[in-house]
């Protein structure tokens, strides 16, 4: 126990702050062991609080509840107008309709809470997505993903989905984890990556790559003759029969949509990558005479 | 400021000489004969806001072994500080030791 502490310690003091900091903390670590003072897993938890408080990790913080708050105030905002504009009342009885029954009513209280944990979880990955670069980012989802399907594995997890599916849309699921893992990794690659250098651009500047992104899709699938294939696989999805796209109309849609989620993004990016007010002070004081 | 037990013992600590992080935590433990020992983090924290306070002020840095020591000294301010802390807390105690009969002020 007290190697692991020491370890864990020395690991924390490593991501304290300032230089100098860091350098007093392994003096002080380097002295206590030289002592014979072993470390408790208290004193590693005391420095795990100093870590957080430094300014690295204070600001980070502070972004994090920037961008949190403003999604749970635009989702409180929203749910608040909607109640009060009838827009809720009349998807429910819209709802029960199509689906036959009685009566529906939205849980509000269940909705803002999953929104909560959703935004806590967004909030988080903005703050670490604008302080990382690509490959970073990258390799930790292949080994979240690596840890999920080890675990999903293990657990039967895959079993139960399998069922799931096979019970929802009336077919024979088989999951092959291996051919799901990857895609999961030709898929996050893009996904990611792309998230994390728009993460760092201007309204503008994400938008004109967005839709430049949406473009470069819309001709390779024309180029590629791919639209009929697609038209095929989504009327057979929805139970549309000859459905015919529009890839002009298509790509104007995609454009429509795209505008006020990469300004919203930005906006949350923005929040995420820099604090409100700036906490980074000098720690490294010369030595006044 | 609010000093609490912690702070005052650290401005106590380093009333006499500069010291560094580890031979404050070790001071502290005389002081309080003992019976109290501050964990690194909370030590360090409390000596950023005595820092901040103007309270405490770097002496001077020492390389030990290929590592940085920093010493930290009392300011006039930090000096001033624990004095009239330490009365207070001193005056309080034989007041409330007078009740239960330890010491009679009034003699």
């Amino acid at each position: 126990m007290n190697r692991l502490a020491a370890a864990l310690a020395r690991r924390i003091v490593e991501r304290s702050g300032t230089d100098s900091r860091v350098e007093e903390l392994r003096a002080h670590l380097d002295q206590r062991e030289a002592d014979g003072h072993p470390l408790s897993l208290l004193d590693v938890g005391s420095l795990a609080l100093l870590a957080i408080r430094s300014p690295r990790y204070r600001d980070a913080a502070r972004s994090f509840l920037a961008s949190y708050g403003v999604m749970m105030l635009a989702a409180i905002s929203g749910w608040w107008v909607a109640s009060w504009s009838g827009l809720i009342g009349s998807t429910e009885a819209f709802v029960a309709e199509v689906f036959a029954l009685e009566e529906f009513r939205f849980a509000g209280i269940a909705i803002l809470g999953l929104f909560a944990v959703v935004a806590a979880l967004v909030a988080t990955f903005l703050v670490f997505a604008t302080r990382t670069t690509v490959p970073r980012a990258y390799g930790m989802t292949v080994l979240f993903g690596l840890a999920l399907g080890v675990w999903a594995v293990a657990s039967g997890a895959i079993a139960q989905t399998e069922a799931v599916i096979s019970d929802v849309f009336a077919i024979e699921a088989e999951i092959d984890p291996l051919i799901v893992a990857l895609w999961y990794s030709a898929l996050s690659l893009p996904i990611i990556g792309g998230i994390v250098v728009l993460a760092r651009q201007s309204f503008v500047r994400a938008y004109s790559m967005v839709l430049l992104f949406g473009a470069a899709i819309a001709l390779a699938v024309t180029a590629s003759r791919s639209v009929g294939g697609i038209e095929a696989v989504i009327g057979e999805l929805a139970g549309v029969k000859d459905l015919q796209i529009n890839v002009v109309r298509a790509l104007a849609a995609y454009a429509a949509v795209m505008l006020p989620v990469t300004a919203a993004f930005t906006t949350l990016t923005k929040l995420a990558g820099r604090p409100l007010r700036s906490t980074t002070r000098a720690v490294d004081e010369t030595p006044s005479a | 400021m609010r000093l609490n037990e912690l702070r005052l013992l650290i401005l106590a600590a380093i009333a006499e000489e500069p010291l560094h992080g580890y031979a404050v935590a070790e001071e502290i433990k005389v002081l309080s004969n003992g019976h109290y020992t501050p964990r690194p983090g909370a030590l360090y924290h409390a000596v950023d806001k005595l820092v901040d306070a103007r309270l405490v002020e770097l002496d001077r840095e020492e390389a030990v072994d290929g590592r940085v020591r920093r010493y930290y000294r009392l300011t006039r301010a930090g000096r001033e500080t624990l004095t009239a802390e330490a009365e207070r807390r001193a005056a309080t105690a034989a007041a409330a030791l007078g009740r239960i009969g330890h010491i009679n002020p009034a003699t």
